[in-house]
């Protein structure tokens, strides 16, 4: 559910980066924090346990200029990828415009991948939206492993929805692959805003 | 679905959080979507980032919604965070946003409270607007 805000010029989207524990979500948005200037940027909020893991959620906004005339104003999120927070999750996914499903590439992680997926599926569906209806694209993290899966294993494991979508390799703890995966997700949930409103 | 807020719709959302600020003593004051996104804000927000005052808000009231499962209530109303010089009020505003109020300790939550009702009554018609349209 994104806002359009004709008077302020402004558009605000949210994005939300999912996956299973450790996978890889939160560095995705360190590795953003970083890297964009200083005068569209706030600072990152994390809500994090002592371990490093994310609790409730991690929240970045940015802003661009990506629709002549207004504002575009991206509300990245990450949620808490550990199975048993997955009420805390299920409030973070409300009113995403668009998700960013991280997936971890070693092959001992291959099932909590696939159970995640099949959370996301279910959490949304719970919310009554279907994920083939909503923007979302395919990060496969941690490429530089050496027990790597095959990337067409995990095209046949993850990417087998009513349609394909874009899927991305991606080592985030060096930055690969994070702008790649932005810029496509901001990209579509743009192009779907903008069909919505032709509509 | 997609909100969109037209000038009238800012000019008649401003007016009620101008009103609320007035009324109540309160520093600042903004109306937040669920998703934590700001659909008005007045006040003063000097030093404050309040795209993630919007996204904790949105995130605490949340999380306190699903407190009041545990306990057996439907819903909680209000929350109340208390500072040694500032203080937070978020309130339910019609199932879809909430209003949150940002006040020093020289403003009683009473007051606060007391005029977030009625920020609330004059808000959820414009609310309502908001989302038929949206639909």
């Amino acid at each position: 559910m994104a806002q359009i805000n004709i008077a302020d010029k402004e558009v605000t989207v949210k994005i939300v980066y999912y996956g299973p524990g450790m996978s890889g979500k939160t560095t995705n948005l360190l590795y953003i924090h970083q890297r964009i200037s200083g005068k569209n940027l706030t600072d990152m909020v994390s809500i994090a346990t002592e371990g490093d893991m994310t609790l409730y959620f991690d929240f970045l906004p940015i802003e661009t200029d990506v629709i002549p005339g207004f504002k575009a104003k991206f509300q990245l999120y990450t949620v808490p990828g550990q199975v048993q927070y997955n009420a805390t999750r299920k409030l973070v996914l409300q009113g995403a415009d668009g998700i960013v499903f991280v997936a971890d590439s070693q092959w001992s992680r291959q099932k909590d991948n696939v159970d995640s997926f099949a959370n996301l599926k279910e959490n949304l569906l719970a919310d009554g939206i279907n994920l083939n209806d909503i923007p979302y694209v395919l990060e496969y993290n941690k490429r530089d492993i050496k027990d790597a899966a095959r990337l067409e294993y995990l095209d046949y494991l993850l990417n087998r929805e009513a349609f394909k979508v874009p899927s991305f390799e991606a080592v985030a703890t060096e930055g690969k692959g994070v702008f790649e995966v932005l810029n496509h997700i901001t990209r579509m949930v743009v192009a779907k805003i903008l069909k919505d409103i032709k509509n | 679905m997609n909100i969109i807020i037209y000038e009238p719709d800012k000019i008649k959302l401003e007016s009620v959080l101008s009103s609320f600020i007035e009324e109540s003593g309160a520093r600042l004051s903004m109306l937040v979507t669920k998703n934590g996104m700001i659909l008005s804000r007045k006040g003063d927000y000097t030093g404050v980032d309040i795209q993630s005052l919007a996204a904790l808000t949105a995130g605490t009231f949340a999380s306190t919604q699903a407190l009041a499962k545990v306990v057996g209530e439907k819903e909680f109303l209000g929350v109340f965070h208390q500072g040694k010089r500032n203080n937070i009020y978020i309130s339910l505003i019609s199932d879809f946003g909430i209003l949150v109020a940002v006040f020093d300790i020289s403003v009683t939550v009473g007051i606060i409270r007391l005029s977030a009702r009625e920020a609330a009554k004059k808000l959820e018609p414009i609310i309502a607007e908001l989302i038929t349209r949206a639909k």
